[in-house]
């Protein structure tokens, strides 16, 4: 049985514009993840040097990157 | 700026707040502005938008299941694309948003949000009106570009220029 998954997987195996395309998107969604977490963390008091620990990235990094958010 | 919103302008704008609380959302985006002026179904935005074939109850239902995929800024074709290397976008989005929504706070104005604000403006200032209605607000949205906003307008064959014209032509005929 060939599912429409399959055939996704056969596709993006095969074409790098849809492999890059997933690229693309996995960044943003990554972007965006981040910026989610790191406002609840925010919201529930962390510190930006803890979140930065955890994301392993300094505390002048997050901080420059989410100080506006 | 405020001050020259019309009375029915302002409860839309109150209203996309509401939109964006319910709907679990930090930011008030386009599409929630854009699902307040669908909810006042005698405001001249939405019965341009009944006119050119946006019926407003299912418009807003697609807006929200458009809208709800979004963790701001991706889109039905990220979520292909992320299909394809077995990633579930609605799922990710889903697992995230539940756990957002224990802690709500009062959501704030989005970026986007803000410039079709004032674009709304400057649609008015061009149109010569010395008011910000309805009509304005949701020539602001599509100007801003928000990719919600137009492809839910595109799913029902509404082009930014094709609304722009059915607004200066309702325009006309009510004053």
């Amino acid at each position: 049985m060939t599912t429409e998954s399959d055939l996704a997987t056969a596709a993006s195996a095969s074409d790098p514009r849809v492999g890059l395309r997933a690229v693309r998107a996995l960044r943003r969604l990554l972007e965006e993840l981040e910026r989610v977490q790191v406002r609840r963390a925010r919201q529930r008091g962390w510190s930006w040097a803890e979140i930065g620990e955890v994301l392993e990235v300094s505390r002048q990094a997050v901080h420059k990157k989410h100080g506006r958010d | 700026m405020f001050e020259r919103f019309t009375k029915r302008a302002r409860a839309v704008v109150g209203g996309a707040f509401e939109v964006a609380e319910g709907a679990g959302a930090a930011d008030v985006r386009p599409e929630h502005l854009l699902t307040a002026i669908l909810r006042d179904e005698d405001c001249l935005a939405t019965r341009v938008l009944s006119d050119l074939g946006a019926d407003p109850a299912s418009t807003r239902a697609d807006l929200e299941r458009r809208g709800s995929r979004y963790l701001d800024g991706l889109d039905d074709e990220d979520a292909e694309a992320l299909a394809t290397i077995g990633i579930d976008l609605d799922a990710v989005v889903r697992r995230v948003g539940d756990e957002g929504r224990s802690r709500r706070r009062r959501p704030k104005i989005s970026r986007a949000s803000k410039k079709a604000l004032e674009l709304a403006l400057r649609e008015a200032v061009a149109l010569r009106h010395n008011y910000i209605g309805t009509e304005h607000l949701l020539l602001g949205l599509v100007r801003g570009g928000d990719k919600v906003v137009l492809d839910t307008l595109a799913a029902v064959e509404i082009t930014p220029a094709g609304l722009r014209a059915a607004v200066a032509d309702a325009v006309r005929r009510a004053s």
